[in-house]
């Protein structure tokens, strides 16, 4: 540019380069592109797909769901005991894992942890991996008991080696479900089989999910999207 | 000035084309700037893109606090304040809760004890309590519960070749004991009340599931056994060594 300027006359203007001409529109065009670029990026950054789904934290005992829930084919209410009858899945005291490893794999180093906390009574410290605000009233009763089953909201748990956070819990995804539960409905008794399918009893999800909003007297979607249904 | 600026229609040499187009163009540095802000752009998609497809031992960060963590405790949750790391206390020794004594020996222990003489027996009953109301629900419940808690050790059937039993077996564990088959004459003369027992305290090498069953759920799957036993052959006295292979 300094090219540009004039060498010697006292009239020196600054003249702008012929490439100027692009600058108005190439500012138009960057300020479409930031004003849609940061909010979609926001966005995506603070969407709960992002920052909660996927956490999958190291726990104190190396306790395996695929072995334990998969292999051994254990209900998922043989631990979570509480499930069906209160807000709250329990997780298990060290009592039930000494059930089985009193006898079995009793001397193993991966399990040292729950012997001492079995002998001692001081629980095993478990992190909590779904963690909803303590403003949400979420109640596992509720859904277990007008079936919806655990696979819905806490993926193939059965294949997991390791429990991770597969869906992103937000009020958004609540509100899905609950405009309209027919999707996901299935016969109580089925409700910790993992891989169950409206097919396996030779009838369409819509059939089903029919005689059950029937059956189980399921609220309309008025109740259930009501904010004091969640925040009590 | 230059002297093709002040001319008003230059005839379009090839040197001046090659002039005018050189001074269309932006310097260097900004375009290159602008190369790297657009491919600087994909760096955050990319993180994202990454985050959303790998697990992460971090817990999620509340950007916006709101009142995601308020200073009440819930259920199993862990406090400083006492010894055992609990916030959840257990009542206090000696004191029962209105309309937790459980008086009804046969409802809730499946026994009693009774005096002959000098000596106290523990005599079971032999039936389930009359509280209980044995129907098709109840029985429906009952193998529920059986197949939730029991059907790992005792198998469907009631045989004792659970899958735990057979992993047992595959592993070579050399304290395993094998369940007992429940099809037997011997614990088909079982009274009720043992079983209920049994279910809820445990035998020698069976573990107690007080904790993980109620009551009524431990008599459903009691009644529910005894159908078992109704509907299966009744199994040989096979004299079980108590050691495990
Ligand atoms: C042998 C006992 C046992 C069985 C059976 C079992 N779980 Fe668990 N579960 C645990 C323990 C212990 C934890 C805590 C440690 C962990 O997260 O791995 C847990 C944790 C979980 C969590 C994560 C809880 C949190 O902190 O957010 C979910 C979800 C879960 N289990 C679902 C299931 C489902 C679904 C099944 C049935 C397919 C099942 N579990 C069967 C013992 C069991
Ligand atoms: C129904 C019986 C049963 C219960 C209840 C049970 N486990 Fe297990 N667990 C097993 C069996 C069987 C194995 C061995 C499987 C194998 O290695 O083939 C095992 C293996 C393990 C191992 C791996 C041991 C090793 O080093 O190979 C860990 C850790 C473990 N269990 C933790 C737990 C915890 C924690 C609990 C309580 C929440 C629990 N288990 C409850 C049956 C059980
Ligand atoms: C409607 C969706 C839904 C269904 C169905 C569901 N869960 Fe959950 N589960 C959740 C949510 C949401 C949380 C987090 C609750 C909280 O933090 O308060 C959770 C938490 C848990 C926890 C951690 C302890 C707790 O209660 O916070 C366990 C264990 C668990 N679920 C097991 C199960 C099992 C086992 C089943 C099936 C019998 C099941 N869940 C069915 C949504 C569901
Ligand atoms: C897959 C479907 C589904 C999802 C996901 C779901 N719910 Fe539900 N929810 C139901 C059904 C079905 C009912 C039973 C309705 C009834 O009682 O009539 C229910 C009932 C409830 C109730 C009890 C209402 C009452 O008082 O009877 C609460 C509270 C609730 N849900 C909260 C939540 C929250 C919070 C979430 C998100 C973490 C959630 N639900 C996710 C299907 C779902
Ligand atoms: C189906 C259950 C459900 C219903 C109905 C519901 N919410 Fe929520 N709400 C949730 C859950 C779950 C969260 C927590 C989401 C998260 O941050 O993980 C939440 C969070 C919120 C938040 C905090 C948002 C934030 O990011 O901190 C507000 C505000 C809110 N809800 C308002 C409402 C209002 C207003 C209504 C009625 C129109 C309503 N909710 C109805 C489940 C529900
Ligand atoms: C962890 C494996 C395991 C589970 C689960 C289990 N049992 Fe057992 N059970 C055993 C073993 C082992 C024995 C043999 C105990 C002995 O003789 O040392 C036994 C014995 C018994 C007996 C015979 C008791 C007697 O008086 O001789 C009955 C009845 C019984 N179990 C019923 C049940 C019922 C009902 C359930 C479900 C609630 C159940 N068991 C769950 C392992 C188990």
């Amino acid at each position: 540019m300094s090219t540009d300027s004039t060498t010697g006359s006292a009239s020196a203007r600054f003249l702008f380069p012929r490439w100027a001409n692009y600058l108005v529109p190439g500012l138009v065009i960057l300020a479409i592109g930031i004003l849609t670029y940061v909010p979609l990026v926001t966005w995506l950054f603070i969407s709960p797909e992002t920052t909660d789904v996927g956490y999958q934290p190291e726990q104190p005992v190396a306790f395996s769901h695929k072995l334990h829930a998969g292999d051994l084919k254990l209900d998922c209410r043989y631990c979570h005991s509480t499930v069906e009858s209160t807000s709250y899945a329990a997780i298990p005291d060290s009592k039930t894992c000494m059930n089985c490893h009193a006898s079995i794999k009793s001397d193993a180093e991966s399990l040292r942890l729950v012997k001492e906390s079995f002998s001692t009574g001081k629980p095993i410290s478990w992190l909590k991996i779904h963690d909803q605000p303590d403003f949400v009233f979420f109640d596992h009763s509720a859904h277990v008991n007008h079936g919806i089953g655990c696979v819905t909201c806490h993926g193939r748990v059965d294949q997991m080696e390791v429990v991770r956070q597969e869906k992103s819990l937000s009020m958004a995804w609540c509100l899905e479900c609950h405009r309209d539960p027919t999707p996901h409905l299935r016969p109580r008794s089925e409700i910790t089989n993992m891989d169950w399918a409206a097919t396996q009893i030779n009838k369409t999800q819509a059939e089903i999910a029919k005689e059950l909003l029937e059956e189980y007297q399921i609220h309309n979607s008025a109740f259930l999207t009501n904010c004091t249904t969640c925040h009590r | 000035m230059t002297e093709y600026q002040q001319e008003q229609f230059p005839i379009p040499t090839p040197g001046r084309l090659r002039r005018e187009l050189r001074l269309r163009k932006p310097p260097w540095w900004m375009v290159a700037g602008l190369i790297v802000v657009i491919i600087g752009t994909w760096i955050p998609l990319y993180l994202i893109y990454k985050k959303r497809n790998s697990y992460s031992t971090q817990p999620k960060i509340h950007y916006i606090q709101d009142m995601d963590l308020q200073p009440g405790f819930r259920a199993q949750q862990p406090s400083t304040l006492f010894d055992d790391g609990r916030a959840a206390r257990a009542p206090i020794a000696g004191t029962v809760a209105r309309g937790h004594l459980k008086q009804d020996d046969h409802y809730y222990r499946g026994y009693h004890t009774v005096r002959k003489g000098a000596a106290e027996m523990i005599e079971f009953f032999d039936s389930v309590p009359g509280r209980v109301k044995v129907d098709n629900k109840l029985l429906a419940r009952g193998r529920e519960r059986y197949d939730i808690f029991c059907v790992v050790c005792h198998d469907s059937n009631g045989a004792g070749s659970g899958l735990l039993h057979q992993r047992a077996l595959t592993l070579k564990e050399t304290k395993w004991v094998p369940p007992t088959n429940l099809l037997t004459q011997e614990i088909r003369d079982r009274p009720a009340g043992q079983i209920f027992q049994a279910i809820g305290d445990g035998v020698r090498n069976m573990p107690g599931y007080k904790t993980q069953i109620s009551v009524e759920d431990r008599w459903a799957i009691v009644a529910y056994l005894k159908q078992l036993q109704a509907s299966q052959p009744v199994a040989s006295v096979e004299k079980k060594t108590k050691t495990a292979k």
